[in-house]
């Protein structure tokens, strides 16, 4: 039977109860009437936490089956991948410059997600970098990351 | 003539022409919604007038919605959510070798649910706002509330779940010095003291975790379906017949338009409710009221008009609290909103006095903007559906881009960059986890709101908070109004269960 979709929910509901009782340990400090909207906002938190607990629990507890998929860690390796580049990329990008890293990333992106022509990814790069150079810094003038250009 | 003094000039009129244009390409896109293509034309948008900014992107948004309907019909792929009802008829009739006809009844059914609701935000929009002029802070505290109560409640299949991404909506917007002299929840980090901003957490919240999403599509292998989508693509350029209805058709079909029309500018006026719930709303009516409903679910004419009229026209009723209030309609209105801020702008009665010029340019692009969309629509159907094959090695490694560049170029401060990649993070996980990401954009920009309002009902109260909000009368229709927004979907829950058990 499937079930995973509520142990999740229940999952969800204390990280709730848990943001809310430190949004609210956080927020005692706050001077004056600072501290009343995020006080009401955590205990609210914890409230709609506590109830989507209550309520998986008690679909749990019955024998309810899910109708959502079941999640499992291969979902989650190809998005991991990604955002895992996309971190590395920006995190290279403020020290070494934009238009050095980025077409270093485009290709590097294109080739892990299955781009094999090596035309294809050499002129989409090229395309990319300069639609990006054309509108943000011709156009709107906006002075990207120079790193070691600098 | 001062409006169209600012509308008619080559600047606002190339943008409006680009963003109808490209609102079609990204609605087309599988994969692609117009709010993520929103979200990432506001940092293009920063060099350029506010009326060319704002009107181009307006029309991203109508022509996205309408866009969507092109695979939807053509190959069974909804290119936006909002045309999930549209591709269970329009595939129907695509296999019936219909599926250009299909293509002009959408065309037909979108320029006009978008017009009539373009129509009403002129009418409505400048009438609704001499109504605000009555409303004081107790009034537009409630109001956000509503607005937030009742996008938990419409969003997602589960209230709670809308609510506890609306509560953390609220809290994000807290963070920093918006309302009081103290910095709350910025750990001493200078780049919080301002708050988070707010382009770049919607960049990541739509735009980032659909990466994440379509990401998880690389690691499946797809021959079969590429070559099915190949077959599907080749079948479909090499349709012919005629594109628009005949003369008999439209009147049979204007009915069902019209009020689906209607139906949609409610639905797009109630905060969170976006162009995929009046997409079904339409469908649902013009099934209900149809006297050939056995056609429905096998390609029905009228079950494309229906949904196609019904989510276009969301697109203006969702304007009309947004210009007026401040209260987005969508989460598309929200992005729309957001794009204001971004200009310099706030929602209200300045925005139809003050800056009327600006305003009424802005409507009158959109309402151009949902009749050029069908000519453009006319043109391209066959050849957009070709962009469905576009790999996603291509598209995401530039979604990719554009995000970090747009996310960056608002302060020229790598942190937001940071925060957007927090928020794709933060917004994948609330995807999978069943969560929707529209309540929580609502809350950032109702939270502040609803804070800045309650704060100055305290000041304005003499006697307790309570009695002062329970002796304004307005104040008693927006307290009915948030109590029945609360339990009315408890009730249709507890109805719906019990059914089930008898």
């Amino acid at each position: 039977m499937r079930t995973q979709e509520f142990k999740i929910d229940i999952a969800v509901g204390i990280v709730s109860i848990i943001v809310g009782i430190t949004a609210f340990i956080l927020a005692i400090p706050f001077p004056g009437r600072a501290s009343l909207f995020p006080k009401l906002v955590s205990v609210l938190f914890c409230i709609l936490g506590g109830g989507l607990v209550a309520v998986s629990l008690r679909k749990l507890v019955s024998g309810t089956e899910s109708t959502k998929p079941v999640l499992s860690l291969e979902t989650f390796k190809w998005p991991a991948l990604v955002f895992f580049s996309l971190g590395i990329y920006v995190l290279v990008m403020q020290n070494i410059g934009f238009y050095v890293t980025t077409p270093i990333m485009l290709v590097v992106s294109m080739r892990m997600m299955g781009i094999k022509s090596a035309k294809t990814i050499v002129f989409a790069t090229v395309a990319m970098m300069l639609f990006v150079f054309l509108l943000f810094t011709v156009a709107l003038g906006i002075p990207l990351p120079e790193g070691i250009l600098r | 003539m001062g409006i169209l003094t600012d509308l008619l000039t080559f600047e606002t009129l190339f943008a409006l022409c680009l963003g109808t244009f490209g609102g079609l390409i990204v609605g087309a896109l599988p994969g692609l919604t117009a709010t993520m293509g929103m979200s990432l034309l506001i940092p293009v948008t920063y060099g350029m007038e506010p009326t060319p900014a704002l009107v181009m992107i307006s029309a991203v948004y109508v022509s996205a919605v309408y866009g969507g309907s092109f695979s939807a019909i053509l190959i069974h792929t909804p290119g936006t959510p909002a045309s999930a009802a549209t591709a269970i008829d329009g595939y129907e009739l695509t296999k019936q070798g219909k599926g250009l006809q299909a293509c002009g009844v959408s065309t037909l059914a979108s320029m006009s649910g978008g017009t009539v609701s373009s129509l009403a935000l002129l009418l409505v929009a400048p009438q609704l706002v001499k109504v605000s002029l009555w409303f004081s802070s107790p009034e537009y505290f409630l109001i956000a509330i509503f607005g937030l109560t009742i996008v938990g409640s419409l969003t997602g299949d589960n209230m709670l779940k809308g609510l506890i991404a609306a509560a953390f909506g609220l809290l994000v917007g807290m963070v920093g010095m918006n309302i009081f002299p103290y910095s709350r929840y910025s750990f001493g980090n200078l780049n919080l003291y301002g708050g988070v901003e707010l382009v770049p957490a919607m960049i990541g919240l739509f735009s980032i975790s659909q990466v994440l999403v379509q990401a998880e599509l690389l690691g499946k292998s797809r021959d079969e379906e590429k070559a099915s989508l190949k077959n599907q693509i080749e079948h479909a350029q090499a349709m012919s017949g005629n594109f628009w209805p005949t003369w008999g058709q439209f009147k049979s079909l204007l009915p069902v338009m019209i009020r689906s029309s209607i139906l949609g500018i409610f639905v797009g006026i109630l905060p969170g409710a976006g162009g995929d719930i009046g997409s079904w709303v339409g469908y649902n009516d013009a099934k209900n009221q149809s006297k050939h409903k056995e056609l429905f679910g096998h390609g029905s004419f009228e079950g494309i008009a229906g949904s196609e009229a019904g989510n276009n026209a969301v697109c203006g009723g969702a304007l009309i609290p947004a210009l007026t209030l401040g209260i987005p309609g969508s989460g598309a209105a929200a992005v729309l909103l957001g794009a204001l801020t971004v200009q310099g702008f706030a929602p209200g009665h300045d925005l139809f006095t003050v800056y009327k010029g600006m305003t009424y340019s802005l409507m009158v692009g959109f309402l151009i903007a949902n009749i050029l969309m069908g000519i453009f629509g006319w043109l391209i159907a066959k050849k957009a559906v070709r962009l469905a094959a576009l790999p996603l090695g291509l598209l995401l490694p530039l979604i990719m881009l554009l995000s970090v560049i747009g996310s960056f170029a608002i302060r020229n401060n790598i942190f937001d960059v940071y925060v957007m990649l927090f928020f794709g993070l933060v917004g994948y996980a609330m995807r999978k986890t069943g969560i929707p990401a529209a309540p929580t954009v609502l809350a950032l920009i109702l939270g502040p709101m609803a804070e800045r309002n309650l704060m100055t009902s305290l000041q304005m109260a003499k006697s307790g908070i309570i009695q002062y909000y329970l002796s304004r009368p307005l104040c008693w229709v927006f307290f009915i109004l948030i109590v029945l927004s609360v339990v009315s979907p408890m009730v249709s829950a507890h109805k719906k269960h019990q059914q089930k058990a008898s």
